[in-house]
């Protein structure tokens, strides 16, 4: 009874309302929540035996007019690139309006509640022909309770930029094992002849439920670089899909996951080839120690216009405890026969021979363990060519690397 | 000249007979077709009782959805029992009537008998026509037989393993169905220590239009048994749909060895919904080699339980897809022991706008220690309106183990056709040398004729697809 009263369109009316937007905007809000209630509940199970336990995560305790208004993503950018508010950038930028919910579309409960609540919006939009060496820095601390935020990222033509995302959390004081919810929703356009590094480091604290849906388009001859690193919160979603939707584009989509304790990840990462010559290289690696719990699935689909295309999709998952779990599901829908297409998954232990060979000059199991996992990592934390990234991460690993 | 060499292809197993038969049932199903299909068997009445029971499944369960359509199929439309104008069971290819005895023969089967096999079955419709095993393989215990026949024998041993362990009716909604209205079939069972090495056969013919037919298949190989059964399958073209539902179910013992290889190449308008399951014991191995060429629409995922200690399952598939047709096939392997081992050899060739589909599961479940599995899938494309998808589920709930899977889709390699072409043969030549070698870890695992079969299958399949 409760949600029906909390879930009305006139949240949404005050939502926007409080801050003045575009009817556009209230608009996709407002199809959202139509489709939040038509939706049915979210199941997480995937083929015979894997499921996922999100019990404890309730959206009718989230009252949309309650979440905090302060905002809590900080974006630090050089010129000539423009950040700005979505409410603002909507009229003041013209692609903005044209590219605004355009990539993304709608299809899970979780994700249509954060489409239709979301408070925090943010543009960054990278003019023709800038090319950055420093990198753009998006940074979200989340200090109290639930959040949802929607960022929109264009890149114009002949652009080439870095940007580092980071989503962390305060230690929030929650009492009798309380838990929060954030959803994020992100839209990256690459326009044509451009190249787009994008980093994310998310390191929610263990409280977090986290939702993270993003979508980008990639237009002729350029590149999309990702680096998604799924580190915290208890649960996270992370669904990132590209369309390489330009003639001669591509998209190298790295990932990396490292669970410890009871935390789940639920990783879909896709790349659709809609065009002609796209290339792409897909590759997961993730460690799951205690009694984590991760589940892949991936896929590259290659469309029937797509000819001279290759795809590439690889998951590599380490076990580093009896009580870890970890499914794949890497899938291909090939519709044109001029493509390379190949995938593989690995599911395993840390390599005997190499632990052997390193106990063997002398170093304990335990270490040998930990320099054979940041041995298995070492190679994605390269991807991204900022060194105080890099180092973040290399920390991080290390800091998980407690072999029991 | 296409359309000409598919025709000739297709011949042999496109030759209809007239129809006669001493019983055929009104199409759709009702619970009095299930009983009168009981009684007419002169069944147990806990086997009356079973298929009842999968037919209140049948009703609850769901078709499935998440593969490929099977809207037009209408299962009121489909006729569930015939009995051909023939004796059962016969023992000499003499007493069957001349136009069924000639479909098998020109089938090849009465040949492959005198030659190689230990054992054929053979089923016509909805019952089983001819049966004969070699003597000196029943003079050591060999059991083989037609279902129905064993049912009456070995009633207790039919009712310990009949759709029980195995393959449950709930498993799915066709598997439900085929509780129902089973008919035919075949029964091994191979005594302990027995190594039957000829290979045992048997043949299942669709003759008449819009039949269904549901043979069982259950194979019990005890304690440290060997066997290797060979199925072959096939049906006329018809303009209305046929429906395919069989059920083999392989109880592979202690330290026993059992291998099983079908070719099936049913008519492409055949609704191919078959089931496979084998449960494998300590130290037992099951050996899958299966071909899937013809039926409209096939899914079909053999299935190994591995649930003793060094149990093992070897796979190998291939499926050809051609015009209208749906081939998704697969393996499902669970690996419920420690030191379980599983290897999937999938290969797939799609034609002419034809979509095939790899759909597999792995399993590891807690405990299932030490166990390895590495699972292959090539698919090969032969032009640009053809399919091809690769769904490999892996669900990993066990960390000492070893596990890999590799997939690979794409076209015949330009280099090698223009290197064949180098060397004096021609672009057709070529691409079927490379077809020919694309299929030979596959083609190789087969008994001779039907390594010759799958081969010129191929062959004829693939003429003409170059302009």
């Amino acid at each position: 009874m409760e949600s029906k009263i909390l879930f009305s369109n006139e949240i949404v009316e005050k939502i926007s309302s409080r801050y003045s937007e575009d009817s556009l905007i209230k608009d996709r809000r407002l199809k959202a929540l139509e489709i939040f209630h038509q939706l049915p509940e979210p199941k997480f199970r995937y083929g015979i035996s894997i499921t996922l336990d999100i019990s404890g995560l309730d959206l009718n305790k989230i009252n949309p007019l309650e979440i905090s208004e302060r905002d809590t993503v900080e974006i630090k950018a050089e010129k000539p690139v423009i950040v700005e508010d979505i409410r603002k950038a909507i009229t003041s930028i013209p692609d903005v309006r044209e590219y605004f919910m355009k990539a993304i579309s709608v299809d899970n409960k979780i994700d249509a509640f954060t489409a239709a609540f979301w408070q925090n919006g943010k543009v960054v939009y990278v003019p023709k022909g800038t090319v950055l060496k420093k990198p753009i820095e998006i940074v979200s601390k989340i200090d109290s309770g639930n959040m949802m935020e929607y960022v929109l990222i264009i890149v114009d033509d002949s652009s080439e930029v870095t940007i580092i995302e980071d989503l962390s959390s305060e230690t929030i004081n929650t009492s009798k094992g309380e838990v929060c919810f954030s959803g994020k929703l992100a839209e990256i356009v690459v326009k044509e002849n451009s190249i787009m590094h994008y980093a994310s480091i998310q390191n929610l604290g263990m409280e977090f439920f986290n939702f993270v849906k993003k979508r980008a388009i990639v237009g002729a001859d350029s590149t999309l670089n990702w680096l998604d690193c799924c580190l915290g919160s208890r649960y996270t979603r992370a669904d990132i899909i590209t369309r390489l939707s330009g003639r001669g584009s591509s998209t190298n989509n790295y990932g990396l996951f490292f669970g410890t304790g009871s935390q789940q990840f639920d990783l879909n990462v896709g790349t659709i080839h809609a065009e002609r010559n796209t290339v792409c290289d897909m590759m997961t690696k993730g460690a799951l120690n205690d009694r984590a719990k991760a589940v892949y699935t991936g896929l590259v689909k290659i469309n029937a216009n797509a000819a001279n295309s290759n795809g590439y999709q690889k998951e590599d998952t380490l076990l580093l405890s009896p009580d870890a779990e970890a499914d794949s599901i890497p899938q291909l829908e090939i519709d044109n026969n001029e493509v390379k297409c190949t995938h593989g998954a690995t599911v395993g232990q840390v390599d005997k021979e190499k632990l052997f060979y390193l106990m063997s000059r002398g170093i304990p199991a335990n270490e040998s363990k930990k320099i054979l996992v940041e041995g298995f990592f070492e190679p994605m934390i390269q991807k991204i060519a900022v060194e105080n990234v890099q180092n973040k991460l290399r920390e991080i690993v290390a800091e998980r690397v407690v072999i029991r | 000249m296409q359309e000409q060499i598919l025709e000739i292809n297709r011949e042999r197993y496109d030759h209809k007979n007239e129809e006669r038969h001493l019983y055929k049932a009104k199409p759709g199903l009702n619970e009095d077709i299930i009983r009168e299909i009981s009684s007419s068997k002169n069944e147990p009445e806990w086997m009356l009782q079973k298929r009842l029971k999968c037919f209140e499944i049948f009703k609850k369960l769901p078709t499935p959805t998440w593969g490929p359509s099977l809207d037009e199929l209408d299962l009121n439309k489909i006729i569930y029992f015939i009995r051909a104008d023939a004796k059962k069971n016969s023992k000499s290819w003499e007493e069957l009537p001349d136009d069924i005895k000639k479909t098998f023969e020109r089938l090849g089967i009465p040949e492959a008998e005198r030659k190689v096999l230990g054992g054929v079955g053979a089923q016509y419709e909805s019952e089983v026509i001819y049966h004969n095993l070699r003597k000196d393989l029943e003079n050591q215990g060999v059991v083989f037989l037609d279902c129905d026949v064993a049912l009456q024998q070995y009633p207790e041993l039919v009712k310990k393993y009949f759709m029980t362990s195995c393959v449950s009716p709930s498993l799915h909604k066709f598997a439900a169905l085929h509780g129902a209205v089973w008919s035919g079939g075949t029964f091994i069972y191979v005594p302990k220590g027995v190594k039957v090495i000829t290979p045992l056969q048997a043949y299942f013919r669709m003759n008449a239009e819009k039949m269904g037919q549901f043979e069982h298949t259950l194979i019990i190989i005890d304690e440290g048994a060997e066997c290797h059964y060979i199925e072959g399958c096939s049906a006329p073209q018809y303009a209305s749909s046929s429906l395919h539902a069989g059920c083999v179910e392989i109880h592979v013992l202690k330290n026993a060895r059992a291998r099983y290889s079908s070719i099936e190449n049913w008519s492409r308008n055949t609704y191919n919904l078959n089931t496979k399951r084998a449960n494998v014991d300590e130290n037992g191995v099951i050996e899958w080699i299966n071909g899937n060429m013809g039926s409209h629409v096939t899914m079909l995922y053999p299935t190994s339980v591995l649930r003793g200690r060094n149990a093992k399952s070897d796979y190998i598939g291939i499926a050809f897809a051609g015009k209208g047709q749906n081939q998704d096939t697969g393996t499902k392997v669970y690996h419920l022991a420690p030191n379980t081992t599983s290897t999937v050899k999938a290969k797939s060739i799609s034609k002419d706008g034809g979509i095939t589909t790899y759909r597999g599961l792995l399993m590891i479940s807690k405990g299932a220690m030490n166990s390895k599995s590495s699972v292959n899938c090539d698919a090969l494309m032969m032009d640009n309106i053809s399919k091809s998808n690769t769904v490999p589920y892996m669900e990993v709930k066990e960390d000492k183990v070893d596990i890999g899977h590799e997939a690979t889709v794409g076209k015949i390699s330009e280099e090698q056709v223009f290197y064949l072409m180098s060397r004096g043969l021609s672009e057709e030549q070529a691409t079927q040398m490379i077809v020919s070698g694309f299929i030979e870890p596959i083609v190789k695992q087969l008994p001779l004729e039907y390594a010759v079969e799958l081969n010129r299958l191929i062959e004829l399949e693939m003429e003409g697809s170059l302009g």
